[in-house]
């Protein structure tokens, strides 16, 4: 069913940057992968940012995130804890399991103060972002493929935000970026949707290392 | 590096079983083995350094083709302490067609004490393998283990170009799954820059023992690297994670061996000895 126009805010506002879940404050290895030289340049991001695209974005984050909603709308709450366990078990190192904590409590948080008999009381089932975001999506009314593209296009916008302040790269180029990629969205999200449970998953080698080293890094603005 | 030539694929490829148990007796673990089918087997097991048994897997000689299936079961009972290694790299050779299977399914009890330790995976241009690790934990087991790989020949510049490696780890406690690591390695991801960075070389320890404090970690974090990059993560209070992507198998063993000899005196409580094998 497609989207009621009425809920399209609702979307805009689930992924607005200005929400106030400190998405700003994480930059997933990008922060390491910039010291290291690995992502120097806009053209260095949009290929990181296309390879996540790829693997990450199509095997693990959309399918989990469909996943997610389909559970939430059959009230199958088992399904969503096994899901969020195993979105959590997919999170490669420390700090991306500590940031999937972090902002899905803050997303709990808001959701509560916004929609009161939305959030269910037993907040174990909130326990990453894709399962606040899925019931959001589920309670407001935002189909499934509107859903999917909110929440890549937050995680791209996020990044690219993140690179913007930690690359010599203009606030320009950064939309460009993000112009691009944006443009890959609906190829991924029709692939995600196909994805078959024993399919599930995606790691990548890079990104696990530079996550891994940014634990390590001695200056650090990012929490990721 | 020399191989012989692969052996023809065909549609019925080896289909391989080994089930092992480890049992501690007498003051010393032995190797019980429970039933096997096809080329997979070990050399009888012996106790270098006391109570652990030490156990070398031999693969099919000649390597795995599409079509095969391998199916190792490991069962660490209570008490028991082990050291799994192989003499040498699996090679894994270009499939016609078929996919070769590698199921590995280790059960470790509480109060047991493995290590699986085995040689890198080599994968062929052309190789197709699904692979599947399931590491099933009761609370109080202690587990380490490592998995390499290593996509083309490096040494004669021969690059995986064609081909695809699924593996997927699953470790599970007291019926909680812990961590996941699916690693889709084909060409476009050993070319992504998130990926594999072009790089042909990979592999990932994983330690799940009490006693992982800080002071560990920053001395693992030491380590001195050449021609790669290693760098590892404390997931949980309990669990490490190291992984390394680099240009060749032997710069990947010196980090792994040496993560090894840090890790297991400080958190599986023995001396690193390490395999004499390993220096052949």
């Amino acid at each position: 069913m497609p989207t009621d126009p009425a809920a399209l805010p609702r979307l805009f506002q689930l992924i607005s940057p200005s929400l106030p879940i400190g998405a700003y404050s994480y930059s997933q290895g990008i922060e390491w992968a910039a010291e290291a030289g690995w992502i120097r340049c806009a053209q260095d991001l949009e290929c990181w940012l296309q390879g996540l695209l790829e693997s990450g974005q199509k095997y693990l984050e959309l399918p989990l995130l469909l996943r997610l909603m389909a559970a939430w709308r059959g009230r199958d709450l088992a399904a969503v804890h096994r899901w969020n366990a195993f979105l959590l078990a997919s999170r490669e190192t420390r700090e991306l399991r500590l940031e999937e904590g972090r902002r899905a409590r803050a997303l709990a948080r808001i959701l509560t103060s916004l929609d009161d008999g939305l959030v269910p009381a037993d907040t174990g089932l909130l326990a990453t972002q894709h399962a606040a975001y899925a019931l959001a999506c589920v309670g407001w009314g935002i189909d499934e493929n509107s859903a999917c593209h909110g929440l890549a296009w937050s995680w791209l916008e996020n990044l690219v935000l993140a690179a913007v302040k930690i690359l010599p790269l203009g606030q320009t180029e950064g939309q460009q970026v993000l112009m691009r990629l944006a443009d890959r969205l609906p190829v991924v999200i029709e692939q995600a949707r196909s994805v078959a449970d024993d399919e599930l998953g995606a790691s990548s080698q890079a990104l696990a290392l530079a996550s891994s080293a940014h634990e390590a890094q001695y200056t650090r603005l990012f929490r990721s | 590096m020399h191989s012989p030539a692969p052996k023809a694929s065909s549609a019925a490829g080896w289909q391989a079983r080994l089930e092992l148990c480890l049992r501690p007796l007498s003051g010393r673990t032995r190797l019980i083995p429970q039933r096997r089918l096809g080329p997979l087997s070990v050399q009888r097991p012996f106790h270098p350094e006391g109570a652990c048994c030490h156990v070398y897997l031999l693969h099919p000689p000649g390597g795995v083709v599409g079509g095969d299936r391998l199916n190792l079961t490991v069962i660490a009972e209570r008490g028991s302490e082990a050291l799994l290694t192989a003499p040498g790299a699996t090679k894994f050779y270009r499939s016609a067609g078929d996919e070769a299977r590698v199921d590995q399914h280790f059960i470790v009890n509480d109060g047991a004490r493995l290590e699986v330790l085995p040689q890198e995976n080599i994968h062929f241009p052309g190789a197709r393998l699904r692979m599947r690790t399931e590491l099933e934990l009761e609370p109080g087991a202690r587990l380490l283990l490592w998995e390499k790989h290593c996509f083309g020949r490096p040494s004669i510049g021969e690059r995986f170009d064609s081909g695809r490696v699924d593996s997927e780890l699953r470790l599970l406690r007291d019926g909680q799954l812990l961590f996941i690591d699916r690693q889709r390695i084909d060409a476009c991801e050993i070319d992504r820059p998130s990926g594999l960075r072009g790089l042909p070389v990979m592999g990932s320890l994983l330690l799940v023992a009490p006693g992982l404090d800080a002071a560990l970690i920053d001395a693992c974090r030491a380590i001195p690297h050449s021609n790669g990059l290693g760098a590892l993560s404390r997931l949980d209070d309990d669990l490490l994670v190291a992984r390394w992507l680099g240009g060749d198998s032997a710069a990947m063993n010196r980090w792994f061996v040496a993560l090894w000899a840090l890790l297991r005196p400080a958190a599986l409580g023995a001396e690193a000895c390490p395999p004499r094998i390993w220096n052949t």
